[in-house]
């Protein structure tokens, strides 16, 4: 026998033993997937539940909670400390193909999203890239949060490529409507925040707690406050109500994104909005779309079992009040359910999950009418897809900020332009109940009334019956589908869809003259907030949350001046909040306050370069105030409306950009002159003291604020909802309670250390609200919305004057 | 019997380098290398404020981005063709954001850049501020924004306050390159707190 390494010696005693040694080592492979398999056949509940462990799942697989445990165990009064393993199933679930939690999504975008305990531990590692942990561990909590998360990513991105297709895949015709999903979304990462990895931490060091950081780009899993075992990542629905908020940043900043744009838009900029309500209204709804079979109810484990704060998404379920019901007749309405928690329905909170829920229901109701056999007869999975394409269709172009909302628009369609689209975003046009459900019911039209594409049943969903759930939600709040969009030229240009006004039969709209400071006897006109230690919380807790900038170095930050005399005095941080009445007989929300700069001075200086100086105020707003005696700008010469930039009678186009055009601060001085007094500019009044320009809030690059400037991203004031005949205190706070404020309920304004005492000033506010009558609508173009820039003027607002002196 | 040593001696060897490349990998991906002077700490001590440069484990504790060390092992990936390239002009090694004028050379500039913005910015931030924080600066981006025919620089940045546990508020801003004030801000974080009383202010008075 030829000797070589494989060359048996016939004289070796064990040629048995090394050709077995041999096999072994061949067969070894083979044999380990046998017995894998062997354990899969033969995986099992014991008493303890299922065995979860890398011999019970193949290769990328692991077990992850199908539900949360309230639903899992039909115990409502589960207990913590149980035994999560009796609550896997025998199935596996695919989690990952790789030896670290973390997910590559569509587009190749390389770890797109990742899971860890928290923030200071490092990924671990599953070396044979198997999931399955015992059930009450802390690496089973990671995968559980990685699976759920991993399916809705999947799902989400799922549904923009079929929207995509939908749209921009009509070739050789392209889209059939102007869509605001980008043609090259894919390309450029518009689908996800660019190559951000989505990090998530299971298990977070926060209490009662969950959180999105939109600029971190984290999701952050607390627990209970009392239960230290009860985590929320333990609730796939808390999971994808977190998940949901990344995806309406998602989409409101599509657009963005895919245009390379530095800033981004948000949904929801105080403590309380109706954008940041919608927001969570959204956020719900995801949980909805991932549950299946559909259940509209969320966080029972999480946020219900220990706290009390579950929320429904459907108006039969049990924890709702008597009254409320699937029938168009008894739905949970706008207004009249805004500040309703169902835990606990005696007491009004103004919270932006609460007011949410109405968002939540109608789109719930709006799926449930696309799986109606009556409807469009489709499955949940379809229709819930359906509903996201104009979820994401509406929020993109709202939160453009290249203010085109479409590839195929002009600039302008919406949000003005792009130098001032935020501040169309955050203060002049903000995402509110009524704009929502004006994109949400327009895009329902483009996309399921299309006779020409029909999507349901082989037919449309009936223009009619999208109005009336619409109503039957009290969100039938707009006019016309606006179809043309809000720039200057095109804005009035084409077919003005408009809305069935027979349709609206809950929804009532309020003209806007019925909200004014409260006329009752004895009635103050605001509410001041200037003590020390509430202001200085109040402007430490608004600066750390990135809502306010910096002070004025005029003022000193640690507010020394802050008196709590419930005056305005010099050298003061000071919170007002009007005291504004509804004099209508129904419910009107969304109230707007609003204290930013607007056009309303006539520049008698515009021959010189901007900023202009010196200006008279225009008394063209309905009130005739100031009149002409008292200093107001001479409009006899002018044509209403006038085509001319500098006119009183002519708004600016371009938010105050324009030659002969500039807006104005709010607050304006009494300034006595030799036999009279009269209303003039804060630059005025300063020449008129000689002061220095150094002296002003705003130094000396900008006087015209020199003495009164609001304080920026605190400059304005939304209240939720005013009963009928009564005030906004009286409508949040329970009879014989004391009326408190939240941030979005104040305006901050910086008072500058020079105003001489004695010294008067008036602040013209411009207000309104979401249910307003003609506060949108232009009924010269018939009932068209009014055009962007109309919202620098005042015509579209409620003029509310608010005059105080400045006391030592 | 030499052979069978010989032969466990192969299988051992190759266990070993199946091993050991495990942990190359695993080192790979845990070694980090952090850009430690785009992150800045500031922290209030004794009244005083003092700054560092931001270390790993802080960073990992706001879940900041961290730079990956280049791996050993070259590892391939698909190219990523876009479609429509990024269109940004830029001047002075900035982008240029806002009305984009063809000119830049007679604009006017209404504020100049200082090294000390960002402690302009943390100071503004945190120095009369009761509740304790550690506050966490990174620059992103700087550019210049054109507004009225004049131009502004503006440093972008990544702003993190950390609250004691894992409590954080994040958000992102335009801050002036000169004084460090605050401009504009988004991306503000989203808290879903439970059972937590939101904070209220009863007023002083009326007028």
């Amino acid at each position: 026998m030829k000797k070589g390494f494989f060359s048996f010696n016939k004289k070796k005693k064990q040629p048995a033993s090394l050709a077995g040694l041999m096999l072994l080592t061949l067969l070894l492979p083979l044999l380990e997937s046998c017995l894998t398999n062997t354990a899969e056949k033969s995986t099992r509940r014991s008493q303890q539940g299922v065995i979860n462990n890398s011999n019970t799942v193949a290769t990328g697989f692991g077990r992850i909670l199908q539900d949360n445990p309230i639903i899992l165990t039909g115990n409502p009064n589960l207990n913590p400390g149980f035994n999560i393993d009796m609550l896997l199933q025998l199935d596996q679930d695919f989690i990952v193909n790789d030896q670290f939690l973390s997910k590559t999504c569509i587009n190749n975008i390389a770890s797109c999203m990742s899971v860890t305990a928290d923030q200071n531990t490092p990924q671990f590692n599953s070396s044979d890239a198997k999931w399955a942990y015992p059930g009450n561990s802390l690496e089973f909590l990671q995968v559980n949060t990685f699976g759920h998360l991993s399916k809705t990513i999947d799902r989400f991105h799922e549904d923009l490529q079929d929207l995509h297709t939908l749209t921009w895949g009509n070739i050789p015709f392209g889209p059939t409507y102007n869509t605001a999903i980008p043609e090259f979304i894919f390309p450029n990462n518009g689908h996800w925040m660019g190559t951000s990895n989505l990090k998530t931490f299971a298990n977070c060091d926060v209490i009662n707690d969950a959180r999105f950081d939109p600029a971190a780009f984290t999701i952050c899993l607390g627990r209970d406050l009392e239960f230290d075992d009860v985590k929320f990542a333990q609730d796939n629905t808390v999971i994808y109500h977190e998940f949901g908020h990344a995806l309406n940043m998602i989409a409101m900043n599509m657009r963005n994104n895919t245009l390379g744009l530095i800033e981004k838009s948000d949904l929801g900029y105080l403590f309380y909005d109706e954008a940041g309500s919608i927001g969570e209204g959204l956020a719900d709804y995801a949980s909805y779309m991932m549950t299946y079979p559909q259940r509209p109810h969320i966080g029972e484990w999480a946020l219900g079992r220990f706290n009390l704060q579950s929320r429904p998404l459907r108006e039969d379920d049990p924890l709702h009040v008597a009254g409320l019901d699937t029938e168009d007749d008894s739905r949970l309405s706008y207004p009249q359910y805004l500040l309703y928690d169902p835990n606990q329905p005696e007491k009004p909170i103004e919270d932006v999950h609460y007011a949410g829920q109405i968002i939540s229901h109608f789109l719930v109701a709006l799926t449930e009418d696309f799986m109606s056999s009556s409807y469009c007869g489709m499955t949940q999975k379809l229709a819930t897809s359906y509903v996201m394409y104009m979820v994401v269709e509406s929020l993109a172009e709202l939160g453009d900020i290249s203010a085109l909302g479409s590839d195929n628009n002009t600039v302008g369609y919406v949000n003005l332009n792009q130098v001032h689209a935020l501040e169309w975003i955050k203060n002049n046009k903000p995402i509110n109940f009524r704009s929502f459900s004006q994109a949400i019911a327009k895009n329902v039209n483009r996309i399921m009334n299309d006779f020409g594409n029909p999507r349901c049943a082989g037919g449309v969903y009936n223009k009619d019956r999208l109005e009336r759930l619409l109503d039957s939600y009290g969100l039938l709040l707009f006019k016309n589908y606006n179809e043309d969009g809000n720039q200057e030229f095109l804005g009035h240009v084409g077919g003005n869809n408009l809305v069935n006004d027979t349709n609206r039969l809950k929804t009532v709209l309020i003209p806007k003259d019925l909200l004014m400071y409260d006329p009752n006897s004895g009635a103050s006109k605001a509410f001041i907030i200037d003590g020390r230690s509430n202001v200085k919380s109040a402007y430490d807790n608004l600066s750390a949350s990135g809502q306010v900038g910096s002070l004025s170095s005029q003022i000193e930050a640690d507010l020394p001046f802050n008196n709590g005399n419930a005056r305005v005095s010099p050298g003061e941080l000071v919170g007002i909040s009007l005291n504004l009445y509804n004099d209508s007989n129904s419910e009107m929300a969304g109230i707007q306050i609003l204290a930013n700069d607007w056009d309303h001075v006539k520049w008698d200086d515009t021959a010189l370069p901007k900023p202009y100086k010196k200006g008279k105020l225009c008394n063209t707003f309905g009130d005739n105030f100031p009149l002409s005696s008292e200093g107001a700008a001479d409009t006899s010469a002018e044509a209403n409306p006038s085509l001319n930039a500098g006119d009183c009678n002519y708004i600016t186009r371009d938010n105050g950009d324009q030659l002969n055009e500039q807006l104005a601060p709010v607050c304006f001085v009494e300034i006595s002159e030799a036999s009279a007094t009269k209303w003039g500019l804060q630059e005025e009044f300063r020449e008129s003291i000689a002061l220095e320009p150094s002296n002003c809030l705003s130094g000396s690059s900008d006087t015209r604020d020199c003495f009164i400037r609001m304080l920026k991203g605190a400059d304005q004031a939304i209240y939720s909802k005013i009963n009928p005949k009564a005030n906004y205190g009286q409508s949040i706070a329970l009879p014989g309670q004391t009326i408190n404020f939240s941030f979005s309920n104040i305006i901050f304004m910086e008072i500058s250390p020079w105003i001489p005492p004695g010294t008067t000033f008036n602040c013209r506010f411009r207000t309104r609200f979401s249910n307003c009558e003609d506060c949108y609508n232009n009924d010269n173009f018939s009932k068209d919305d009014h055009l962007d820039y109309e919202f620098s003027g005042g015509e579209a607002f409620k003029l509310i004057n608010f005059q105080f002196t400045v006391i030592d | 019997m030499k052979k069978i040593l010989f032969l466990s001696f192969i299988i051992m060897l190759l266990g070993g380098i199946i091993t050991l490349q495990d942990q190359i990998d695993s080192l790979i991906s845990d070694s980090q290398i952090i850009e430690e002077d785009s992150w800045t700490t500031y922290e209030k001590k004794e009244d005083k404020l003092v700054q560092s440069p931001s270390t790993s484990k802080e960073l990992k504790k706001i879940g900041a981005e961290q730079t990956k060390k280049k791996s050993l092992i070259p590892k391939r990936s698909l190219s990523s063709v876009q479609m429509k390239p990024k269109n940004y002009k830029t001047y002075q090694g900035r982008r240029i954001i806002g009305h984009i004028k063809k000119d830049m050379n007679d604009i006017n500039f209404i504020n100049k850049v200082e090294k000390t913005w960002k402690d302009k910015l943390s100071e503004k931030l945190l120095q009369h501020r009761d509740r304790q924080a550690k506050l966490f600066i990174k620059s992103e981006n700087s550019v210049i924004k054109i507004q009225n025919g004049s131009a502004r620089y503006l440093e972008q940045v990544n702003i993190t306050f950390l609250f004691k546990g894992d409590d954080s508020n994040s958000f992102k801003a335009f801050v002036d390159s000169e004084t460090g004030e605050i401009l504009n801000t988004w991306n503000r974080s989203i808290h879903d707190k439970v059972n937590v009383k939101a904070i209220k202010f009863t007023p002083d008075g009326t007028l």
